[in-house]
Formats: C-alpha cells, structure tokens, sequence
C-alpha cells in the first residue's frame, strides 16, 4: 500500500496481538458466543446510559439509535445460535473491542456530550471491535468459532458503515 | 510457496484504493499484513491487519493464504 499506514485515511485499531483475547480464552463455543454477547449488551447499555446523561435532543436520539443497532445484532445473534445462549451470563461491563464502560462513562461525567464524540465513540469502539474478531477468527481452533467471530467481523463492519454515514451527515451539516 | 512470489502480482495501490476494495468486499475475502515491528503496530495498525515483522516473513508465511489478495504495509 502506497505510502503505508500513514497515508491511509480511516478507522485505526490499537493494542498488542494479545488485546481483548483473555476475554476469550476458554475456547469453549458456548462461553466465546456468550461473551460476546455480554460485549453487545454492554455497549448497549452504554449508548443507553449517555442517552440518559444528555440533554440534547439529537444526540440523545442518536444514542438511542445505536443502542437499537445492538438490540438487532443480539437479536440476530440469538436467531442464528439458539442454543448458545443458556449457562451463567457473563458481566456486561466489558464492551465491543475490551474496552471498560465504567471508565468510558467516567469520561463523560462532567461534560456535554456532542453528537461527535458520540459518533467517534461508536467508531473507535467498533473498529476495535472489529480488529478484536478478526485476530479471533485468525486463531479459532474451530470452523465453528471461526465461523461465528467472521460473522461477528461482517456485523462490526455494517456498524462502521452505519457510523461512518452518520458522521457525514454530522460533517456535511 | 516461496517468498519471491508470494506477492507477484503486486501493485502499488493507494490508501483510497485500499479503502474502496475493503468497503467493496467481504473481510475474510483478502488479507492486511503488518510487517512493521510490534511496538508500531501496538500503536495503531489497520483493524483486522495482520502482524508479521518483515524480518520473520520467510519463516512464517505458511501462516498467509497465497490464494487471497494480501495488502502489505
């Protein structure tokens, strides 16, 4: 690529090969496809959260339209692995890509929220997220779980081009 | 497979050009590869980028699959 990374203009990730895996390490299909469902509801609850934090009507609006976007990813989730989904629940204060919600909600405390941090928020997380099920898919130890983090790397994928469009509307108003 | 043609066909593309085929296909359908070293690549690095450290190339490129199209930065 011409000019390396430096030159490209879009999405990056951080973080070591090893960044949000511990999450995963168990193998098992049933824990992997319940933490990541945690990781969905965390970040849903997180949207939610600032929503409530926010007095202005667009953002608060566009919070909650994001919080929709994981409602139908878990819901999408759910139809596509039945089965998957019984067993201890897994604590949801881990969101999308290993991030903390507590600390992303202590960032936010004594501030207005814009609709841009909101925005950038979403995309840094899904891009971490999506960076995370790839480096998963690239050492499942199974077709199955391999499988399912490819289809969770589609997913992060529409949720970036979801993001991406808004923030242009954010830009282009 | 060997290391002198694992990129034979290459071509130069430019960030945008990178940009329009990832939109344009499917992320398991080619492959981003990081040669730079880790301490960079832990710093930023393309989501789903791959890392192997150039110096490590020849012995590990059993771990790329030759038949997908691979961007190299």
């Amino acid at each position: 690529m011409k000019g390396g990374i430096i030159a490209y203009e879009g999405g990056k990730a951080v973080g070591d090969e090893a960044f949000g895996i511990e999450y995963f390490v168990s193998g098992d299909f049933s824990d992997v496809f319940r933490m990541s469902y945690a990781m969905e509801e965390g970040l849903q609850q997180l949207y939610l959260l600032l929503a409530e934090m926010c007095e202005e009507r667009e953002v608060k609006h566009l919070l909650e339209r994001l919080a929709k976007f994981e409602e139908g990813h878990k819901a999408k989730m759910k139809a596509l692995f039945p089965d998957d989904l019984t067993g201890e629940q897994v604590s949801a204060d881990s969101l999308e890509g290993g991030f903390n919600r507590q600390q992303i909600l202590n960032h936010f405390q004594d501030r207005k929220v814009t609709s841009d941090d909101v925005i950038q928020l979403g995309m840094m997380l899904e891009t971490q997220a999506f960076d995370l099920y790839s480096r998963l898919a690239a050492k499942a130890d199974t077709d199955e779980t391999k499988e399912f983090f490819l289809f969770m790397v589609r997913e992060e994928k529409q949720h970036l081009k979801f993001l991406s469009d808004e923030y242009d509307k954010v830009l282009g108003r | 497979m060997n290391w002198r043609n694992l990129f034979a066909s290459d071509v130069n593309m430019s960030p945008a050009d990178v940009k329009i085929f990832m939109a344009e296909h499917k992320p398991e359908e080619y492959q981003l590869l990081d040669v730079r070293q880790p301490k960079e690549y832990e710093k930023e690095h393309l989501p789903g980028a791959q890392l192997i450290p150039v110096k490590e190339l020849m012995n590990r490129l059993d771990e790329l699959d030759p038949t997908k199209p691979t961007f190299v930065y």
